[in-house]
């Protein structure tokens, strides 16, 4: 939780993101709300983040498909640049505590799961936390 | 972020084929209409050519439901594909399993 301390960017800014998935979006759904704050965040690094951003965006939508399809819910999301470690943060909270669970395929054409996986493939780091009530999952993303 | 920005899938029949058009956002949210649609086109017996040259954003529901059609239909896919979009084929290794085609006329031509 280091990351937040040498974080330049005000504090507010996590608290921000996370109220805008908790707030008065009725017509957005969580996961385009999703991809939207990721862009939000980004637009705001400098290079080309192109790369990054479209993994991102692939990265949390699937996340908040799993929580929302396995995980009995979505309960939190908050997203956060450490420009210090020039890291993308997403954090994707269900009310479910079981882990996420690969799905082999038994064959590359069989349609089925593949999100985690995905996941797992783009982003730099992905940790599991479990809650009192569910569990947090963590994904980072170099810059 | 306003609806506008909402993915959209339709479908229309063209050149014997039967067209389905992706535009913008296509995730999960949409999957239950964007199933339908293809059902529809795939149901008339014609050969489904799936534009994806329009989309912006793809997860892997999109990709399951192309992996889905794709086993019991005549399914291309045109492109040119976005850069991102193309990652999901590339990061889950099922781009080999699928025809791009750089138009619908190329598409079209292909099916016959």
């Amino acid at each position: 939780m280091t990351d937040l301390v040498s974080d330049p960017e005000p504090k507010p800014h996590a608290a921000a993101v996370k109220a805008a998935l908790d707030g008065p979006t009725d017509d957005m759904a969580p996961a385009a709300g999703a991809r939207a704050v990721v862009r939000g965040l980004l637009a705001r690094c400098a290079g080309d983040t192109a790369r990054v951003q479209g993994d991102a965006e692939l990265a949390v939508t699937e996340l908040v498909a799993n929580a929302i399809v396995h995980g009995d819910g979505l309960t939190a999301f908050s997203a956060d640049v450490d420009h210090g470690a020039a890291r993308l943060r997403l954090q994707v909270e269900d009310a479910s505590r079981e882990e996420p669970r690969m799905i082999v395929a038994a064959e590359p054409g069989m349609p089925g799961g593949r999100g985690w996986a995905i996941v797992k493939r783009l982003a730099t780091t992905v940790t599991v936390a479990l809650l009192p009530h569910g569990k947090r999952i963590t994904a980072t993303f170099a810059l | 972020m306003t609806s506008d920005e909402r993915g959209t899938v339709t479908w229309q029949p063209e050149q014997d084929t039967a067209v389905v058009s992706f535009c913008g956002d296509i995730d999960f949210e949409l999957s239950e209409h964007a199933t339908q649609v293809v059902n529809e086109a795939a149901a008339t017996g014609m050969p489904v050519i799936a534009d994806m040259s329009q989309i912006r954003f793809a997860d892997s529901a999109l990709l399951n439901l192309l992996l889905r059609t794709r086993q019991r239909h005549r399914l291309l896919i045109v492109g040119p594909v976005a850069d991102a979009v193309m990652r999901v084929f590339d990061v889950t290794g099922t781009a080999g399993l699928f025809t791009f085609h750089p138009t619908r006329a190329a598409a079209q031509q292909a099916s016959r």
